[in-house]
């Protein structure tokens, strides 16, 4: 092989592999969509840093090298990965179910599963008042089927005995949950049972005009959270996700459940070019509607009639943090929201805004900052070795924040969890955050807290 | 001729174009050997040359399409773009062949 002639050697690949992944080939699927789960073939893969992108690769024998766009930015990216904490146990709907994915999941949870079920997504209906050109679930007014109560309510019970007699988060969904039939048996049978919050996921059309709908909901206003689907400001926005401009029943719906001091969060559909550039005015909405608690954003994916995504150029979990700073002029970044650090880091992130005593909005991570926040998390175990000396933050104190931290950071947060009162009295005690208010109040054990709280937390946060 | 249309999702996987181990590390200016004999022959040929040429290019491109190539590596990039330019050009040599010919 040698002939003494030295050549030019390997090139550099022009990438940087960002780690490696087991995947699945998208043409494959498209080919054969309803293939068994079995018959799916698992691939080597890589997450691979390009041109200030991050790309999925994945080598299929039949088409070859196959890539599509992850995330947008790898900066950010990086720093959702920072942010894992310990996950709670849990319960394999088959013991010994060790078939790989995605096959395993032919019988429920899996033993490799590595998350217990945080939120419970019970589809009540596939009937809906609306056809949304995007809808992952293909709902539409021509579908009936509905779910007896009977069966919703087994499923309930059967996910409560797996998760040892707690739910943190029911959430319904459908097709449209508020036209169940059965919506008021249920919201009642549940309140007879251990789970913590009742999250209703709505186009707030049936809101915006039912008198006695919006009485059950502020009947039930202690533990349920309504999800209002809110795209945004422009009629452009509400046209392409949802087939018209419902702005005037959206910004009703909204009039209405605040009124009722129902904790709401607004969930927005957002699509690169559609609607990417109003998320800081989804998030002013929020900031500057009493009772809405939070901003769900949600980027679109191909699924159900929500297809002819481009998936080499599209709207990404890091593309929406990267878009905040710029949208709310500087007072939200990327860096004010950690991953949600009880599921992959790569899926979700959370935030938390309050207004701290002089009016002005902070974010729950700007206030106490990262590095004591992950020493909190005890999710940088050297740092924390290295300050064991002087650690001004006494060792049980230390427990009760992280523990209300890790509650606050998960899934099951929300400003309508009734342990809430007691996260933010931990916080804002120990931590000395410039929260007055807040913390008299959530500390104080007068009669009547609750409902003061739930005031104040209407008004002064937003997750 | 004509290669099926790949899915854009489809790329190539980074290979080193391949000199053969061993061979020294120049590279081959085949391309400016092609450019001057396409001159060479656009010299001599005139307006011909260029009807032969773009009338090839638009019936290769024409055909590429309904195969479905919709985008080339050309900078106009549609093909449907592609073709109208080469169409054009062939046009306008045909026009200057005729006077050639005829004047
Ligand atoms: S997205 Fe929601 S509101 Fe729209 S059709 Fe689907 S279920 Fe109905």
């Amino acid at each position: 092989m040698s002939s003494g002639t030295r050549g030019a050697g390997m090139p550099l690949r022009g990438d940087r592999i960002h780690r490696y992944v087991t995947a699945f080939c998208p043409l494959c699927h498209e080919e054969a969509p309803d293939r068994p789960l079995e018959e799916v073939v698992r691939l080597s893969g890589w997450l691979v840093e390009r041109e200030g992108r991050i790309w999925l690769e994945r080598g299929c024998t039949r088409h070859g090298l196959v890539r599509t766009m992850y995330d947008e930015s790898p900066q950010i990216l990086s720093y959702l990965e920072e942010w894992t904490a310990p996950t709670k146990v849990h319960a394999p709907d088959v013991v010994g179910n060790f078939a790989p994915v995605p096959a395993a999941y032919a019988d429920g949870l899996p033993e490799m599963q590595t998350q217990h079920t945080c939120i419970l997504l019970e589809d009540l209906l596939d009937h809906c008042n609306l056809k949304c050109p995007t809808c992952f679930a293909a709902s539409a007014p021509a579908l009936a089927s509905v779910a007896p109560l009977s069966d919703v309510l087994a499923s309930v019970d059967a996910r409560l005995e797996r998760e040892n007699g707690r739910l943190d988060v029911l959430m319904l969904s459908g097709g449209e949950p508020t036209l169940y039939p059965h919506l008021a048996g249920l919201l009642d049978e549940v309140a007879r049972r251990p789970v913590v919050r009742v999250l209703l996921n709505t186009n707030g059309l049936l809101v915006a005009s039912d008198d006695e709908l919006l009485a059950l909901l502020r009947r039930h206003r202690e533990r349920v959270e309504v999800y209002l689907q809110f795209d945004g400001e422009s009629a452009e926005a509400s046209a392409h996700h949802r087939g018209a401009d419902l702005r005037r029943f959206k910004d009703l719906a909204l009039q209405r459940l605040s009124d009722a001091e129902v904790f709401t969060t607004l969930t927005m559909t957002a699509a690169l070019g559609v609607n990417d550039h109003e998320i800081g005015a989804v998030l002013d909405r929020a900031m500057a509607t009493p009772y809405v608690g939070g901003v769900s954003i949600q980027p679109v994916f191909g699924s159900g009639r929500s297809t002819g995504i481009d998936a080499t150029d599209r709207l990404t979990h890091t593309g929406v943090l990267a878009r905040l700073e710029e949208q709310t002029d500087g007072r939200v970044t990327w860096r004010d929201l950690t991953a949600l650090p009880c599921s992959h880091p790569h899926c979700c992130s959370v935030g938390y805004l309050l207004r701290d005593d002089s009016g002005r909005w902070v974010s729950l991570v700007s206030v106490i900052g990262h590095d004591r926040l992950k020493q909190w998390l005890d999710l940088e175990p050297d740092l924390l070795a290295n300050r064991i000396a002087d650690d001004t933050i006494p060792q049980q104190l230390r427990g009760v924040v992280k523990s209300s931290l890790l509650d606050l950071l998960s899934e099951q947060s929300s400003l309508s969890h009734p342990s809430m009162a007691d996260i933010w009295r931990d916080i804002c005690t120990h931590c000395d955050l410039g929260l007055g208010t807040l913390a008299t109040l959530a500390s104080s054990r007068l009669p009547g807290r609750g409902d003061r709280l739930r005031r104040l937390l209407g008004s002064e946060c937003c997750g | 001729m004509s290669t099926p249309a790949r899915d854009p999702r489809q790329v190539d996987p980074p290979h080193a174009t391949t000199a053969a181990a061993g061979t020294p590390d120049v590279t081959d200016p085949l391309r400016l050997c092609v450019l001057a004999t396409v001159s060479l022959l656009g010299w001599l040929l005139g307006p011909f040359a260029v009807l032969v040429f773009a009338g090839m290019g638009a019936a290769g491109y024409v055909s590429a399409r309904r195969a479905g190539l919709l985008r080339s590596r050309c900078k106009l990039g549609d093909t449907r773009l592609v073709i109208a330019y080469l169409v054009t050009v062939a046009a306008v040599a045909a026009v200057f062949a005729v006077r050639m010919v005829t004047g």
